[in-house]
């Protein structure tokens, strides 16, 4: 029982409810009367609140304004390049069909447009200008060669589309050669600059002055070539890819003096300033400038197996593509595995499927075959659905597997006018 | 034949709706109707969380600037109470986090009069008033605002939560940590423990 009249013990609280004297002194003395210096609070938030409402319609207007101008400017924009006339085309020699398509002669057909680029076709090409725009023209190239000096200007777009490949071009001049089967392709620049992609260069290669894109799709094979001068610069398809293997990355003197041979692009690239030594390019760039053999030494110093398992998946696709080009065949398969296995079930991983057939497939058909179904399976709508299934297709053919007229037939229904058309033909036809 | 009905007589009844649609359609009164409803409340909630050092005055302004700039966005009408304790809330956890803030860089704190009602008799009283908030100042904000709420105003543990905005699981342990702290806190307070000893043994000191 606590004595009244003893002085107060000092107490240690234990509960909340001990804590309540000091609960019932805030409540007491920390009430809501309005202090009477106060008393204009109110006419002070109106007054700040009408400030903002001020401001904020001011902001309003301005972005209403804003949004106005940027919609006119891009609704002025589309109506300009609709109205826009396509550019004139005037044919200097040759003769030139309704449809565009360049009739055969025996001289070259040399077309101009109004912008001053000018279209030569050889005598033995099938070429027709597809389609003309106000700031340039798309160029089919069903076979031989064609030489095109595009006039630089802002927004030029010119295509060359060679079979199964896309050069685009804003402003150049180069030549394009596309063998009778489309599975070849050549391209050499004078100047300017030029980016191709098709079947094997998905991604896109930049092709540069003095350098020549060799591809054989049939084959997998791409090469970069250097050249001396626009001398040699005559692309050609027969042969275009020559057989022997590169010189090893390990004999860096191999490129010194025959730059103007088949010389690999690795030798022009050492030639390089002082500039490349400072910023190391990563390895999908160094594959798009044609420097595959630097990418896979590239790759073995740092030790392959560590590659394979640690490597981020723009390196391994990078390593895959530069062993591919640079016929390392076992490193390629290596990375496309890792791929696979580290990557399942991404984009590339399912690319990979379809590039892991197109390796085996001189050495072990059946794997191939198995490879491009796979493949067909994960990714029906990739962007090498066309080459799978036109493989298949021709595998199954050798085999003498009868199936391969139902996937002749499935070829032409969904890519009737793919590069493997002529030979699904032939097989319904038995020809 | 009825009487004309005065432009704010409808305002002025206990329907937060209709006060919310006068706000949003800007009609004259209806500004100074949401002041005399809610700010005695948005005061008193400021006060108490900020203890009797402080002037709330500027907070409770800048409730209501928050208020009427923002009252359009209130999907339900009839939940305006609700909708003026959270602006509070919000309100004051970012003024005790700008004053940690500054505690912690070593400002000064800002010149704010201390509140001149704090006229408690008793000067015991008035500095355990004091200390026990200096006890507060060791919460953080959230854990602060929940134990005024909860424990000063009285508000269901449902109600801190909705204020906070947090699931009622947060509010609970928000509420046990900040009671933990406090009673450690007090308990090693001598002026406190005084304080509480003596109103324990005589009532009020």
């Amino acid at each position: 029982v606590t004595d009244p009249t003893r002085a107060p013990v000092p107490s240690k609280p234990d509960t909340l409810a001990e804590l309540k004297p000091l609960f019932e002194l805030a409540r007491s003395q920390l009430t809501d009367t309005e202090p009477r210096r106060h008393g204009a609070s109110l006419e002070a938030v109106q007054r700040c609140v009408e400030r903002a409402h001020r401001r904020q319609r001011q902001r309003n207007t301005w972005r209403a304004g804003a949004a106005a101008v940027l919609v006119a400017s891009i609704v002025g924009w589309f109506a300009l390049d609709f109205f826009r006339m396509p550019l004139d085309m005037e044919v200097v020699a040759g003769e030139l069909s309704a449809t565009g398509q360049v009739s055969t002669s025996s001289t070259t057909t040399t077309i101009r447009f109004s912008d001053g680029t000018q279209l030569a076709v050889d005598p033995a090409a099938r070429a027709q200008v597809a389609s003309v725009r106000a700031n340039g023209a798309d160029i089919r190239l069903e076979r031989g060669k064609v030489r095109l000096q595009v006039t630089k200007r802002p927004g030029a777009h010119w295509n060359v589309l060679a079979g199964a490949y896309r050069v685009h071009v804003t402003g150049t001049s180069f030549a394009v050669a596309l063998a009778d089967d489309g599975e070849q392709l050549d391209v050499q620049l004078f100047s300017g600059s030029v980016r191709v992609s098709g079947p094997l260069i998905e991604g896109g290669m930049d092709v540069t002055p003095a350098k020549r894109l060799s591809i054989d799709s049939r084959r997998g094979l791409v090469r970069f070539e250097a050249v001396a001068s626009p001398a040699d610069a005559t692309p050609t398809v027969t042969p275009p890819i020559p057989e022997a293997p590169l010189p090893s990355p390990a004999a860096p003197d191999a490129s010194t003096a025959n730059d103007a041979d088949d010389t690999p692009v690795r030798s022009v690239s050492k030639k390089r300033p002082a500039k490349a030594q400072t910023a190391v390019p990563s390895w999908s760039s160094r594959v798009a400038a044609g420097e595959f053999d630097l990418v896979v030494s590239a790759a073995e110093a740092r030790g392959l197996d560590k590659v394979y398992q640690r490597a981020p998946l723009v390196d391994l696709e990078a390593l895959a593509d530069a062993a591919r080009y640079a016929r390392r065949s076992s490193v390629a398969r290596d990375a496309l595995l890792a791929m696979r296995s580290r990557f399942a079930g991404s984009k590339p991983a399912k690319q990979a499927a379809f590039l892991l057939g197109r390796l085996v497939e001189d050495e072990s058909a059946p794997a191939a075959l198995e490879w491009y179904e796979r493949y067909l399976k994960e990714d029906p709508d990739g962007v090498h659905a066309s080459q799978a299934l036109g493989r298949k297709m021709l595998i199954l053919h050798r085999q003498g597997d009868a199936a391969a007229t139902s996937t002749a037939q499935d070829y032409l229904r969904r890519f009737p006018s793919g590069s493997h058309g002529p030979s699904a033909r032939r097989i319904l036809t038995g020809n | 034949m009825a009487e004309p009905v005065e432009p704010d007589a409808e305002l002025r009844g206990d329907d937060d709706e209709t006060l919310v649609r006068g706000l949003i359609a800007k009609h004259p009164h209806a500004a100074r109707i949401a002041w005399e409803r809610f700010s005695p409340m948005v005061r008193r909630i400021v006060r108490r969380t900020l203890g009797p050092a402080n002037d709330a005055e500027d907070l409770v302004q800048e409730v209501f600037m928050q208020l009427f700039a923002k009252v359009d966005t209130l999907r339900d009408p009839k939940a305006m109470r609700a909708f003026v304790t959270s602006f509070t809330m919000i309100t004051l956890r970012r003024e005790l986090r700008r004053r940690k803030l500054r505690s912690w860089l070593g400002l000064r704190p800002d010149p704010m009069a201390g509140d001149l009602r704090v006229v408690h008799p008793d000067p015991i009283g008035r500095a355990a008033l004091e200390r026990f908030y200096q006890v507060l100042d060791r919460l953080d904000a959230r854990d602060r605002t929940a134990f005024v709420l909860r424990f000063i105003e009285g508000f269901a543990i449902a109600e801190v939560a909705a204020a906070l905005a947090v699931s009622q699981a947060t509010a609970k342990r928000s509420l046990a940590h900040a009671q933990s702290r406090v009673l450690l806190h007090v308990a090693r307070d001598p002026l406190l423990s005084d304080y509480l000893a003596s109103t324990l043994h005589g009532g009020e000191p």
